[in-house]
């Protein structure tokens, strides 16, 4: 695991020498700034409920969460493998678990860094107005931090499925918001008690929703990590196919 | 020891065979061209030996570690220049050779000396700041040279590393390698053949997957034939040479006129039966008017080498391969290519 720490740097370093970081920043930042904004006029200043809104119970959070994991990860594999860059990494003393950890540690840490501005807002409605309850954004955090590796993870294994980077691309947008809608979808096709149960250990948003009322639920944690590790177990081994063909 | 050993090795990708049953060796501090047409299989060889794929079957040793089994002990024993060089557009040339530094383990207090002196030695200080993805590809080809010599590795394998370069950069590289191999084993793949001459020591010629010919530069272009100019009855001048040693086939080519005629004697690899041949015609009262020993060069040697592994002229074989069958129309080259391995 030596050199895991050296691949995630590049990794990460590289992702802003693209205009594409700062302009997903500038995106992200706007948009949630605005809503922040509008909802926290609708709610009549409940800090709390506004921010609970802008991590995780609401469209807006949803939105971002299935977009922006999905463009900074789709191209991460699929680009090298394209470019022949695997190539120099691979025939250098790298492990194949290595190499898939920083491809997926390097967008993980660019979500977090995302999100670090949002803080701010907690921190100055508490100088000069009302201050949320720490617990509860705290809590807020974890679960969007968890989301985004989630979906992170998803659409790295299907970067190193492909070479072509619209097919990833195309591919991770459309595994994110099957994540989100499928489990909703099952209600429409069964109210079956089973089908029920399996329905809310697979829903993404209902899980989240416990983080987002201060809640952490180690049962949405276990599910998220274990969708994590599965999704990076299989990165490393469709990375690994190319030995086997 | 050798740097290099492969034995039997094949290499699949689904029905294709791309290498079929290969064995050769590279002996440490050796400079050994591996020689072959587009689609020969020198790029799969390279690609298992530097670990990024392993072999369908047989075993590949590298620096005494198995490919795979110690595969990371491999990889920072090899630099590894692939075909095209590919590097991320997006870094400096400083970086990228210093982020390849760090991978390849080279101590934090080594690293600013090392990367400095492989910048100055492949000519790309002058551009250390510059963006990989806006170099020209001669460059790109030195980043890339420079990469894999960073870490100092006793061996390097180099593929096809003056293709796309103009003259005076090929030239310019190809006295670069030479330069290294005083201190580096080489392999290095190319299917150009005055580069094998200028550069190597000895020559694997692989085609279609397999090694048609595999020797010293100067055992491969040894003389293989005499040319005599002699007069007197072809019959009895052709008796007369049957005998010499050293020559395996007397034909009469042609008449050259005023009595004279041409024979063509075949020579047993590595015999030269000049004077044996001079004897045994004065000796016969026939009168001498020419006597040359015709070497062959590369291209004569490789150009048969790949004929006769065309697909067509091989016998269809069933698996599993046995090694080296000797019974085709390679029966000479199989049998260099057995004595190699037998030594």
């Amino acid at each position: 695991m030596r050199n895991l720490f050296h691949l995630a740097w590049r990794e990460l370093t590289s992702m802003f020498l693209s205009p594409l970081a700062y302009l997903i920043m500038l995106v992200f930042l706007l948009w949630n700034g605005w809503w922040f904004r509008v909802y926290l006029s609708v709610r009549q200043g409940a800090v709390t409920e506004t921010y609970a809104i802008l991590l995780g119970n609401s469209l807006i959070f949803w939105i971002m969460a299935i977009v922006i994991p999905a463009a900074i990860t789709h191209a991460r594999i699929a680009a090298e493998k394209k470019s022949g860059v695997l190539e120099m990494t691979m025939t250098a003393p790298v492990s194949d678990v290595e190499y898939v950890l920083a491809k997926f540690l390097a967008p993980a840490t660019f979500w977090v860094i995302l999100w670090i501005p949002t803080s701010f807002y907690a921190w100055f409605l508490s100088e000069f107005g009302q201050a949320p309850e720490f617990g509860r954004v705290a809590a807020g955090y974890l679960g969007v931090f968890l989301v985004g590796f989630v979906f992170i993870g998803v659409d790295l294994l299907v970067s190193a499925m492909t070479t072509s980077v619209i097919v990833s691309l195309l591919m991770a947008f459309f595994l994110n918001f099957a994540l989100v809608l499928v489990p909703l979808g099952l209600d429409f096709v069964s109210q079956d008690p089973s089908m029920r149960k399996i329905r809310n250990y697979i829903d993404l948003p209902q899980q989240f929703q416990t983080f987002s009322s201060g809640v952490v639920d180690s049962r949405a944690i276990v599910f998220y990590v274990s969708t994590i590790v599965l999704a990076l177990f299989l990165a490393v081994r469709t990375v690994e196919v190319r030995k086997w063909r | 020891m050798s740097s290099i050993s492969v034995q039997h090795l094949t290499k699949r990708y689904g029905t294709i065979t791309a290498v079929d049953d290969v064995s050769f060796e590279v002996g440490s501090g050796e400079i050994v061209g591996l020689l072959g047409p587009n689609g020969a299989g020198k790029s799969t060889t390279m690609r298992v030996l530097s670990c990024f794929m392993p072999a369908t079957s047989g075993s590949v040793v590298v620096n005494g570690f198995d490919v795979v089994r110690r595969s990371l002990a491999v990889r920072r024993s090899i630099g590894y220049l692939p075909e095209n060089v590919p590097l991320p557009a997006e870094m400096r040339v400083i970086e990228y050779l210093d982020y390849r530094a760090k991978l390849k383990g080279v101590p934090r207090r080594e690293r600013r000396a090392r990367v400095g002196e492989v910048m100055l030695r492949c000519g790309v200080r002058n551009v250390e700041r510059r963006i990989i993805g806006q170099l020209s590809k001669g460059y790109r080809q030195r980043v890339g040279l420079a990469d894999a010599l960073v870490h100092d590795p006793p061996i390097l394998i180099l593929d096809e590393p003056t293709v796309g370069l103009d003259p005076a950069q090929i030239r310019e590289v190809r006295a670069f390698i030479k330069e290294l191999g005083e201190r580096h084993t080489i392999l290095l793949s190319t299917h150009i053949l005055p580069e094998v001459d200028l550069i190597c020591g000895r020559v694997i010629i692989i085609a279609n997957g397999r090694i048609g010919a595999e020797d010293s530069l100067e055992n491969l272009r040894r003389g293989r034939r005499i040319v005599l100019e002699v007069r007197g009855e072809p019959r009895s001048v052709e008796a007369a040479l049957a005998r010499v040693r050293g020559i395996t086939n007397v034909r009469f080519d042609a008449d050259a006129g005023a009595g004279f005629g041409r024979f063509d004697l075949e020579l047993r690899d590595g015999a030269d039966a000049r004077e044996d041949v001079a004897r045994a015609v004065t000796s016969g009262g026939f009168p001498l008017r020419e006597l040359r020993l015709e070497t062959q060069s590369l291209e004569d040697v490789f150009i048969r080498t790949v004929s006769a592994e065309e697909p067509s002229a091989r016998p269809v074989r069933p698996e599993p391969v046995p090694p080296h069958d000797g019974g085709d129309a390679v029966a000479g080259a199989a049998a260099a290519a057995r004595g190699a391995d037998a030594r």
